[in-house]
């Protein structure tokens, strides 16, 4: 009933004509979800009857003021109604000023993506956390972060400053011959320095190569985690995303059969070291149907995630979305000892 | 005699080629100045798709060029907040929900109805050479038939016969072809309007040669020539 009232609210709204200096965008989901939970796992599992429904209400809207090009104020917020649950989160509220022809400043909350890859990205040191089953964060769940920057360039090279979390962190990117390059690094009192680069190339008319490392110390240990995949579209318009990761903190055989035995908590979202994504989808984004595949395998223990989802679009201002996630494996495989099996979410969405 | 006679013409039949060739280069960057041909400007753009001669879909996109650089900027609903940056010749796609610049290969650039490529390339004389394929007459108009071929990574297609105007160069239909040969769309010139002190071409009707039902109307809405900053097209930058 809350869900179907905030939908009311929120499809009454009728949006404002922009002006020039004002661009925004508005988005409501509506949507049920059915999951089928396990009733053992590594992970404590909710206690109730094996099978769930969720409905949830997301809106989502964010606008930008530019009066001109040396100033840009900027804010997104979202707010979900859920069965349980009533949120409303400000993702980003920020004031970028172009202080130079070579520097912007700018101040607030922010969402920074400095890593490259698709499904995983160990470099983006200051990313919202990746989920590589929803890349795209297809509910806008991520959040920025209170931060200072400024961004100096010259032709094709950037450097970033930024102050965020009682640390630095600072990235240099430039273009040379085709190649885009990063290095990044943060240090901060109290925190373990770490240091990350990122690369991008296209070769011929199809084919993308990106890759990350990121090195940092972990339980008085070096670690490094490293991602590198491809991006390849064929002519008939399939896009295909291959991308292999090494999460240098992940659990390692011992460790994971240490939470199995209880000798060690899961953490809120354990994962294993090596994982393979792969995704398929059209590479035309204006088409009426965008069928997706996305699935990922886990190397460690043989476990498999598989994201297929299917994307209607009737009308330029609404969608409809059918999405499954299936989490299978061997016995002890990480898959197998999610809390849940199976889901499957059906919804549609407004955009303004 | 024969000696010099043999010089002269031999002169002659290697000089032709290259007189034609640059005509056709000619041809090539005044036709691009009837479609703006600015040092640095902003464009706003209209598309309107039609489906057997109904109007299914439009979109506005703003285009900010400043030599070899560009950034198209999506302003309608379904994909507003997404943009384009085609640097050289290299691509990045900037979306909303991943919120950073992700690096495309130039066939990710082709795919839609009308090519993102034809809006954020506006200068054909930077991406193709020219040569004179012939010269038609029609109603005793010189029609200029060029072969434009892809000098760089970067271009749009890999082929296009341009029809120019022989007299001022002002473009009058085109033929796309992929790498394979096949054609792929045809293009009117048409709708002359002055803008900014200049005469320019502000309507381009695309037809689809798979979809003969289909077709696009690129409208030029408007130009306005601004010295744009070298910033607004890094990478770094063009995530909003």
């Amino acid at each position: 009933m809350r869900i179907l009232l905030a939908a009311c609210l929120v499809a009454a709204a009728t949006p404002v004509e922009a002006q020039s200096a004002w661009t925004w965008r508005a988005r409501t989901v509506v949507e049920t979800t059915a999951t089928e939970l396990r009733r053992t796992g590594a992970v404590p599992e909710a206690p109730g009857p094996r099978r769930r429904h969720d409905q949830r209400l997301v809106a989502t809207a964010d606008a930008a003021w530019s009066p001109g090009e040396r100033l840009r104020a900027a804010a997104a917020v979202a707010g979900s109604v859920t069965n349980e649950t009533t949120r409303l989160r400000a993702r980003e509220l920020y004031v970028r000023a172009s202080a130079a022809s070579w520097l912007d400043l700018e101040a607030g909350r922010r969402i920074l993506r400095w890593g490259v890859g698709y499904g995983f990205s160990p470099a983006g040191v200051l990313d919202p956390p990746r989920q590589a089953t929803d890349p795209t964060d297809r509910l806008q769940v991520n959040e920025g972060r209170l931060l200072a920057r400024a961004d100096l360039y010259r032709g094709d090279t950037a450097l970033s400053v930024v102050g965020a979390d009682g640390g630095v962190a600072a990235r240099l990117s430039t273009v040379f011959r085709g190649l885009e390059l990063a290095a990044i690094a943060t240090a901060g009192p109290g925190k373990a320095p770490r240091q990350a680069a990122t690369v991008t190339h296209v070769i011929g008319q199809q084919l993308e190569w990106h890759g990350e490392v990121l090195i940092e110390e972990h339980e008085g240990a070096p670690r490094v985690s490293a991602a590198a995949g491809i991006q390849y579209t064929f002519a008939a318009g399939l896009n295909v995303v291959v991308e292999y990761h090494h999460h240098g903190r992940g659990l390692d055989a011992a460790a994971w059969n240490d939470v199995l035995a209880g000798r060690r908590p899961a953490g809120p979202r354990p994962s294993r070291r090596n994982a393979v994504f792969v995704r398929l989808a059209h590479a035309a984004t204006d088409s009426r149907i965008v069928p997706e595949m996305i699935v990922i395998a886990g190397a460690d223990d043989r476990s498999w995630t598989l994201v297929p989802s299917v994307t209607w679009t009737p009308h330029r201002r609404v969608q409809a979305h059918v999405r499954a996630t299936r989490l299978t494996g061997p016995p002890r495989s990480i898959a197998a000892m999610a809390p849940f099996s199976t889901t499957l979410t059906a919804g549609a969405a407004v955009r303004f | 005699m024969k000696t010099i006679l043999a010089t002269t013409l031999g002169l002659l039949m290697l000089g032709a080629p290259l007189a034609a060739r640059d005509l056709a280069a000619t041809l090539l960057q005044r036709a691009d100045t009837w479609r703006g041909g600015f040092d640095s400007a902003v464009l706003h753009v209209k598309l309107t798709n039609y489906e057997k001669d109904r109007p299914a879909e439009t979109a506005e996109f703003e285009v900010s060029a400043k030599g070899d650089n560009s950034l198209v900027k999506f302003l309608s609903v379904r994909s507003k907040g997404q943009s384009l940056l085609m640097r050289g010749d290299d691509m990045w796609f900037f979306l909303p929900a991943v919120a950073r610049p992700v690096r495309i290969t130039p066939i990710q650039r082709l795919m839609g109805n009308v090519s993102n490529g034809d809006l954020a390339r506006l200068r054909y004389a930077a991406d193709y050479d020219a040569t004179l394929e012939r010269v038609d007459t029609v109603d005793g108009e010189g029609r200029a038939v060029l072969d434009l071929r892809a000098r760089r990574r970067g271009a749009t297609y890999q082929r296009i016969r341009f029809v120019v105007r022989e007299a001022d160069g002002r473009p009058l239909f085109a033929e796309y072809f992929l790498a394979s040969g096949k054609p792929v769309k045809t293009a009117t010139f048409g709708e002359l309007r002055t803008i900014a002190g200049r005469q320019i071409l502000t309507r381009i009707e695309v037809l689809d040669t798979m979809r003969p039902s289909s077709r696009t109307v690129i409208d030029l809405l408007s130009i306005t020539p601004r010295e744009l900053p070298d910033k607004l097209f890094n990478p770094a930058r063009s995530g909003g």
